[in-house]
């Protein structure tokens, strides 16, 4: 025996060692007493009587070793026997152990994915020095959504707090235009920090240096704005390039110098919104193109002074919000209900912004609690196959017991097997989240995300599928392992009949269960589905399934220049596409329904009482609302002529906001804010639209104006996107190549999509637990059949005999029939119940996920149940109409 | 002339399982003492059990599942473990038994055959 051996054996028998010590040594003391007495009755001294016992039983401790070391043997003998037992069972049966080998899989597979995100998003600390002493610094409403702080606040709490000894202030999802490998344009997530951000996390660079207060200067700093790359971009970009410090990076209105690489496990502090680089704060205004000083909404990081706590921090910042509030917050803001009770807090940060993901956190939880479920009726599933396993090898365990076979070591051995079965599952299953997790993550990010992340397990993951997989096989091995050690010799003997007469009521027990957690995510399944098939059912106020957009076009580097002919470019090129067949119309626009749009405050500009509203707006070009089949109700498009905005389209919400019912078409409508970007000027109403949903389509849809293109919306939004109305996607693609070969040879094709493409990407969260949940739901309700009819089969084998006896005494076979489907019903509405009572504690989460339909809707639950029980009744047929089938003589010969 | 004390021999290696075996199926369950004594008194003390190699092997088929344990009073009422053989006990017993059969007969054949060439 080698010594790892030894000491593992060692260690295993340490618990029971001190009992079997002391039994050990009352077993010698009593073979020495034994001895002694018969030495004194031989004539010798009681003092000599005992020596000589001593003696003559030899060295004590040599002999207590030799039988520690003898336990310690065996018993990694017989792990090892029954391990290799446990294999060859397994290859003996290898549809059986493939198929619980791939359920077990399924469930650590989707539970260790889904972990990977909630883990990466919401729970993993930054990697950074002490992450416990970060902390956050924001206005919290009592709602608890966090806002961030203003500029001016920032810099007022960094002079007056005494609770930090650092603070820094971050801008972690700005937007910013850099050549690709390519050469080709693309937008690339970019963090703003402060000069002390990295001081604060304490962290060091991979490479160079990282930004320091110096480089964080207003205006201009004069070595040049200095930038630091994140590992990843470093590596897929400059290939990883050792000497990339010191050189330029072109990006849209300025260049930065490299001065560093940030560590490789360094991602941000906001998880999932991984940043390509890492810019001082002070270079926004020069980045956004405004040399007004233009103040950002920040979040303060901030790290706690040695013995600092939040509390006292908190206390700190209590005193100080009421006059930092009045300061910088417009009293507008702060008298408005939605603003009361907000306070200025200070809460832990040690994982990062996560509420930045805040939108994503309870979708992504649901999902953790559906795929638990999942796992749960996975072991459940495989407990009642195990269960039923034990049942056909009941004699095999009882002629072991009969032999000699200990009951520790029979359920030792079940338990080895279910181990066994548990350890290639859960290896299979995260080998697959290996890989799934990666996919999953893309559906929880923001859809804006340029960037594309990566999320896989990482040791804490694997950890905790680890205790998962132990937890598992002991949840489903334990039961059919005791049940193993409980058979007896005695069985062997009884008559078949007799026995099977009491019936298997723990493996029984198992179908209610399924059914139960069946019922649970088949509900569920359904719920998310129908409102999914709701949301994109919404009337979105235009058609989404024949508009082909092409974004991003790189038309800023054509020669013609912000101004009009920058504009006639797009003009000819919707010319050109409304020409070619297959096209009905084209049209060019500043926003998409799907983006993120613009909104200032405007105001009637005839009534002067009415007070302004936050409307949002956009620019669009002549034929816009008839390529996207929005109803014009009043009024009329833009005409090609129509370049300045002077005059403009409201649609029905902002005609209700603006005009309160009044007519709007010739009135005037003007900007409150004085903003640059929107003309001062009032601009006539023209035409009034049908609502279109835009950006959040869940919410009813915007007030909006519409502006014509004019070459002042090019800094709006940079470029137009070109809509195309076909009838066929493929014609509205080949279109545009063509169009564009002949107009704007020079400028690279982008990517086409249709709008509805745009939106199922916007709902792809609904989208990847709509179809997780069917895929787990349809999943859950095939284990439930598995397992009743598993159950039924070995039922009716069981009673093959007492069958034959009843159809021999005239038992009519439609009796027998109903007889075992009545048993399955019986177990159907024991799991309906269960199921029932299952859904009512989990249906509060489900509920906020929910479109326009109630979490308990009746009719879905009706359809689930009568689901349900087709699929019970379908698994109980076959064993039923076997029952039926019997033939009397051949069941009583089987006895 | 004094008589001399009978050499004693050492427990055979190997035999000490049959032996405990065959004692406990004659006797039935013993404690191991007990067991001890038996061996000695059988063999007329001419077998030298080293009393301290006794325990090991009755752990050691213990774990096997040759014999069973159990605690109980002694005949003195003393605290005492009792062992009895168990089924795949008196399997192995048999087969040692047999084995150990074949294997005396065998080297009296051999020391048979030593014999006649020396009496030839």
């Amino acid at each position: 025996m080698s010594w790892p051996n030894v000491f593992a054996a060692r260690i295993r028998n340490l618990f029971l060692r001190n009992r079997l010590d002391r039994e050990m040594d009352d077993e010698v003391r009593f073979h020495l007493e034994m001895q002694a007495d018969d030495n004194e009755r031989a004539g010798m001294s009681p003092t000599d009587a005992r020596y000589a016992a001593r003696r003559n039983f030899g060295n004590v401790e040599s002999m207590k070793q030799q039988c520690r070391d003898w336990r310690a043997v065996t018993a990694i003998e017989t792990i090892v026997q029954d391990a290799g037992y446990a294999l060859r069972m397994m290859r003996k049966n290898a549809v059986f152990s493939l198929t619980v080998i791939v359920t077990l899989a399924l469930g650590i597979g989707a539970n260790t994915a889904t972990f990977t995100l909630v883990h990466g998003l919401f729970l993993r600390n930054l990697p950074v020095f002490q992450p416990s002493q970060l902390a956050r610094i924001d206005i919290v409403r009592p709602t608890g959504e966090e806002l961030g702080v203003e500029w001016g606040m920032y810099q007022q709490i960094l002079s007056q707090q005494r609770s930090f000894s650092g603070m820094s202030a971050w801008v972690p999802g700005h937007k910013e235009a850099m050549a690709d490998n390519e050469g080709a344009l693309r937008f690339y997530n970019v963090a703003l920090v402060t000069g002390e951000g990295f001081q604060v996390l304490r962290i060091g660079p991979h490479l160079g240096r990282l930004i320091e207060p110096y480089d964080d200067v207003r205006g201009s700093p004069p070595q040049g704005w200095s930038a630091v790359l994140s590992y990843s971009f470093w590596v897929e970009r400059f290939g990883g390039d050792r000497t990339i410090v010191g050189k330029t990076i072109r990006l849209r209105k300025t260049s930065v110098t490299v001065v560093g690489v940030a560590p490789a496990d360094f991602q941000g502090v906001t998880p999932g919104l991984n940043p390509s680089m890492y810019l001082p704060y002070q270079i926004h205004p020069v980045l956004d193109g405004d040399t007004r000083d233009m103040d950002y909404g920040v979040n303060a990081i901030a790290r706690l002074k040695p013995g600092a706590s939040l509390a006292s921090a908190n206390a700190e910042l209590s005193v100080l919000q009421k006059d930092i509030f009045e300061r910088f917050l417009p009293p507008r803001l702060t008298h408005a209900p939605a603003f009361q009770g907000s306070m200025l807090h200070a809460s832990p940060a040690g994982a990062g912004l996560t509420s930045f993901t805040g939108k994503y956190r309870q979708p992504l939880f649901l999902m953790q609690g559906l795929v638990a479920i999942v796992l749960l009726l996975c072991c459940v599933n495989i407990g009642g196959l195990m269960m039923s396993k034990v049942y056909a090898r009941r004699h095999e365990f009882a002629i072991r017991k009969a032999i000699g076979g200990t009951r520790v070591r029979l359920i030792r051995q079940f338990l080895l097997e279910s181990l066994v079965i548990g350890f290639a599952g859960t290896a299979l299953g995260a080998l697959a989240a290996w890989f799934g997790s990666a996919a999953a993550v893309s559906f929880f990010v923001d859809p804006n995300q340029t960037e594309r992340i990566t999320m896989r397990p990482d040791t804490t993951v694997l950890f905790v599928t680890g205790v998962l997989a132990v937890c598992a096989t002991i949840l489903f091995g334990i039961l059919p392992a005791w049940r193993a050690g409980r058979a007896e010799p005695g069985g062997l003997l009884t008559s078949r009949t007799i026995s099977a007469g009491r019936r298997q009521i723990a493996a029984r027990a198992f179908v209610p269960i399924q059914v139960a957690l069946s019922l649970v995510l088949v509900a569920a399944a359904a719920l998310l589905s129908q409102s999914l098939i709701r949301l994109r059912g919404e009337n979105l106020g235009f058609d989404a399934a024949h508009v082909v957009t092409e974004s991003q076009p790189f038309y800023h580097q054509l020669p013609q220049k912000d101004d009009d002919t920058f504009i006639d470019v797009y003009q000819s090129m919707v010319d050109r596409l409304e020409q070619l067949p297959g096209i009905q119309s084209a049209a060019i626009t500043g926003n998409l329904p799907t983006e993120p749009g613009v909104a200032s405050r405007f105001q009637a500009s005839g009534a002067q009482n009415s007070s302004d509203a936050l409307i949002a707006y956009n620019h669009v070009g002549p034929g816009y609302f008839r390529t996207m089949r929005s109803r014009v109700l009043a009024g009329r498009e833009f005409e090609r002529t129509e370049r300045s905005r002077t005059v403009c389209i409201v649609n029905e919400a902002a005609e209700r906001t603006l005009f309160s019912g009044g007519q709007p078409i010739g009135q005037s409508v003007v900007n409150t804010t004085g903003d640059p970007k929107l003309p001062t000027a009032p601009c006539q109403v023209i035409g009034v639209v049908e609502d279109a949903r835009s950006r959040d389509l869940r919410e009813p849809a915007p007030a909006t104006i519409y502006f014509p293109v004019t070459k002042e919306a090019i800094p709006v939004h940079g470029n137009f996107t070109f809509l195309i109305h076909a009838t066929r996607e493929g014609d509205a693609i080949s279109g545009y190549r063509k169009a564009a070969a002949e107009i704007v040879p020079s400028i690279p094709v982008m990517r086409f999509a249709t709008l509805q493409q745009q939106i199922d990407e916007v709902f792809g969260q609904e989208r990847l637990i709509a179809m997780t949940t069917s895929f787990f739901g349809t999943l859950a309700l095939l284990l439930s059949a598995i397992g009743l009819y598993g159950l039924l089969s070995s039922s009716v084998t069981q009673r093959t005999g007492e069958l034959g006896i009843r159809l021999a005494l005239g038992a009519h076979r439609t009796k027998v029939l109903w007889m075992i489907q009545k048993e399955a019903f019986i177990l159907l509405a024991a799991g309906v119940i269960l199921g029932w009572a299952l859904l009512y504690v989990t249906v509060g989460f489900i509920q906020g996920m929910l479109y326009q339909i109630r979490a308990f809707d009746p009719v879905t639950l009706l359809v689930t149940i009568v689901l349900l029980s087709a699929v019970a009744f379908l698994a109980a047929f076959f064993p039923a109409f076997r029952a039926s089938r019997v033939d009397p003589i051949v069941a009583l010969r089987y006895e | 002339m004094e008589r001399k004390e009978p050499e004693k021999t050492d427990v055979l290696q190997g035999t000490l399982v049959l032996l405990v075996l065959r004692t406990l199926e004659a006797l039935g369950p013993l404690h191991g003492y007990g067991i001890a004594r038996r061996i000695e008194q059988i063999s007329r003390d001419l077998i030298q059990l080293n009393q301290g190699t006794l325990y090991p092997a009755l752990t050691r088929m213990e774990l096997e599942g040759w014999i069973s344990s159990r605690w109980g009073a002694s005949e003195k009422n003393r605290k005492a473990k009792f062992y009895s053989i168990s089924a795949a006990g008196r399997k192995q017993l048999a087969k040692e038994t047999h084995e150990w059969q074949r294997m005396s007969s065998t080297i009296d054949r051999f020391l048979g055959a030593e014999l006649a060439k020396d009496l030839s």
